[in-house]
């Protein structure tokens, strides 16, 4: 049963799913069905802080060496939750300006550091991997670099602006079109495998 | 192979991470430290963007019991503000500039206060009033069920904004409130967020999707842009700093070259009762008059140190190669 029913719900929607797309006469449960993907939906933050809050108390539970961080986690979480909920329903409080000092003071930063830490990475992996080893790493690397250039062009560089925007619409959009389609396809099939029952890993387990 | 730790290609292959790093450090600081700027020239997918915002001026124009506004969703976080920020205020600009209703939301939790922010500190140098000219929805979650609740009544999905404002006692969301008075959608983001716009924006209800998005994703959309499923691209700093050209350019035109004195003069003559300063205090100080002016260049500020950190990438590379076939060559 708790394998067989989620099975005959994912058939039976699924099947549902695809006449309210090509029956006109059943376009009006269209909007039933959408209302209930909104609901169902709002489930996963919940189901999200319900396994985290699992994941890092088996941890905890375990003593595991990393452990200090799960208890990091848990006090970030419930710090936010607790400043976050008491400043909604009391605007301009102090509540409401630590959350936010919080978010402008140490989350913006701290995000936007992870990110910027980027720009070494690529310098290093630059110098030290991007190599022309064969004619395919040479193409790649020539139109990186052109593309570098383009990015920044100006004054006599100008060239490279057109070069690259000739590379940005016609090598490189056949190649994504291409990928979007295989990607696009490869949905479709998975979807048909889930609806038929085929595709089963979604259930969990390791069947 | 044996290795000649004398040559001059294997000091080469051998500088230490370290020093490539601190000279990286020091190409992308001095140009901020100097304030270099390089000018930009405007792509035609950029050019697009311009264009369609004045379409929809004209339609206003011809059209003001029937005015439509232009969607902004800040489907980014602060990771990758650096790039889609100056997006976000030059968007915001062109819109308050030519007096089209705004409406906003984040896909992201963590892009909720950061769309928020942007949205009130660029309304209050356009004197734009919060409920009226623009409105901030707040969390647009579950995302796609979000997308599809603007076809029918936003309203009934968002019953307050961010702010905790009941939705139905706005009057800008009295009069627009679904996809028939959107005219354009805009998404700034570094996610995958984007192909869900043309997919049920575009695709479902046929509007306009206008992206932004981190230079690094920017490839993957040029399929969207031939088809026409996105009606422009705005690729890193780059778009940013030609879209923020353009709407300086305008900008220009409509308040003239003197922005201090226009945001001096912005506030005298108006009915302050209108404004609430929970969203922004009116009046500007010395302070955030500098900083203002400043924030209209953001993007092409960035393009300077961009360059030279473009340009050094491109030395490495071709230091690396030089010393790497000189090394197979020798070992042969």
């Amino acid at each position: 049963m708790k394998r067989t029913l989620p099975l005959a719900l994912a058939f039976i929607f699924g099947l549902i799913g695809i006449a309210v797309q090509i029956v006109p006469a059943l376009k009006g449960f269209l909007n039933t069905m959408l209302d209930w993907m909104a609901i169902i939906g709002s489930f996963a933050l919940a189901l999200g802080v319900s396994s985290l809050t699992r994941h890092h108390m088996t941890k905890i539970r375990r003593k595991h060496k990393d452990m200090f961080f799960s208890y990091v986690t848990f006090v970030t979480m419930l710090f936010m939750m607790i400043i976050g909920l008491i400043g909604y329903f009391q605007p301009e409080s102090l509540y409401q300006r630590l959350f936010g000092n919080m978010y402008n003071y140490v989350r913006v930063p701290l995000d936007a550091s992870m990110f910027a830490l980027l720009a070494f990475f690529i310098t290093s992996a630059a110098y030290r991997a991007f190599r022309a080893r064969t004619w395919l790493a040479t193409v790649l690397l020539v139109a990186g670099v052109v593309v570098m250039m383009g990015r920044v062009a100006f004054g006599p560089f100008m060239i490279f602006n057109d070069i690259t925007a000739w590379l940005m619409k016609v090598p490189t959009t056949a190649a994504m079109r291409g990928l979007t389609i295989g990607i696009g396809l490869g949905i479709v099939a998975t979807s048909i495998k889930i609806v038929l029952g085929i595709e089963r890993s979604y259930l969990g387990g390791g069947e | 192979m044996r290795k000649n730790k004398n040559a001059w290609y294997e000091k080469l292959l051998a500088i230490p991470k370290p020093v490539i790093y601190v000279i990286m450090f020091f190409v992308v600081a001095l140009p901020v430290l100097f304030k270099m700027q390089i000018s930009t020239y405007v792509t035609t997918e950029v050019q697009l963007i311009y264009d369609h915002m004045e379409e929809l001026y004209r339609y206003n124009l011809e059209n003001p019991d029937e005015k439509k506004a232009v969607f902004i969703a800040f489907d980014y976080d602060p990771s990758t503000m650096a790039e889609l920020d100056p997006m976000a205020f030059a968007t915001l600009r062109h819109a308050f500039l030519r007096d089209i209703p705004v409406l906003g939301w984040s896909g992201l939790p963590t892009g909720v206060d950061l769309g928020e922010q942007n949205m009130h500190l660029i309304a209050k140098e356009y004197g734009a009033v919060y409920g009226e000219d623009y409105v901030f929805l707040g969390y647009g979650y579950p995302f796609v069920q979000a997308i599809i609740a603007l076809a029918t009544d936003v309203k009934t999905f968002f019953a307050s904004d961010k702010a905790g404002n009941n939705t139905r006692d706005l009057p800008l969301l009295g009069e627009i409130y679904n996809f028939n008075r959107i005219g354009l959608v805009f998404t700034m983001s570094g996610t995958s967020y984007p192909e869900s716009w043309v997919t049920y924006a575009n695709g479902l209800y046929g509007k306009k999707v206008i992206t932004g998005s981190t230079a690094v994703s920017a490839a993957k959309y040029y399929p969207f842009l031939q088809t026409e499923q996105m009606s422009g691209l705005m690729g890193g700093l780059k778009g940013a700093a030609e879209y923020e050209q353009l709407v300086e350019n305008l900008e220009k035109e409509i308040h003239g070259k003197d922005v201090k004195t226009y945001l001096e003069n912005l506030y005298r003559d108006k009915d302050l009762s209108r404004y609430d300063s929970s969203n922004y205090k009116t009046g500007f100080t010395p302070d955030e008059i500098q900083l203002s002016v400043a924030r209209r260049s953001t993007a092409r500020q960035g393009m300077a140190p961009q360059a030279t950190a473009h340009f050094y990438v491109i030395l490495l590379i071709i230091i690396g190669n030089i010393a790497y076939f000189a090394r197979m060559r020798n070992s042969k």
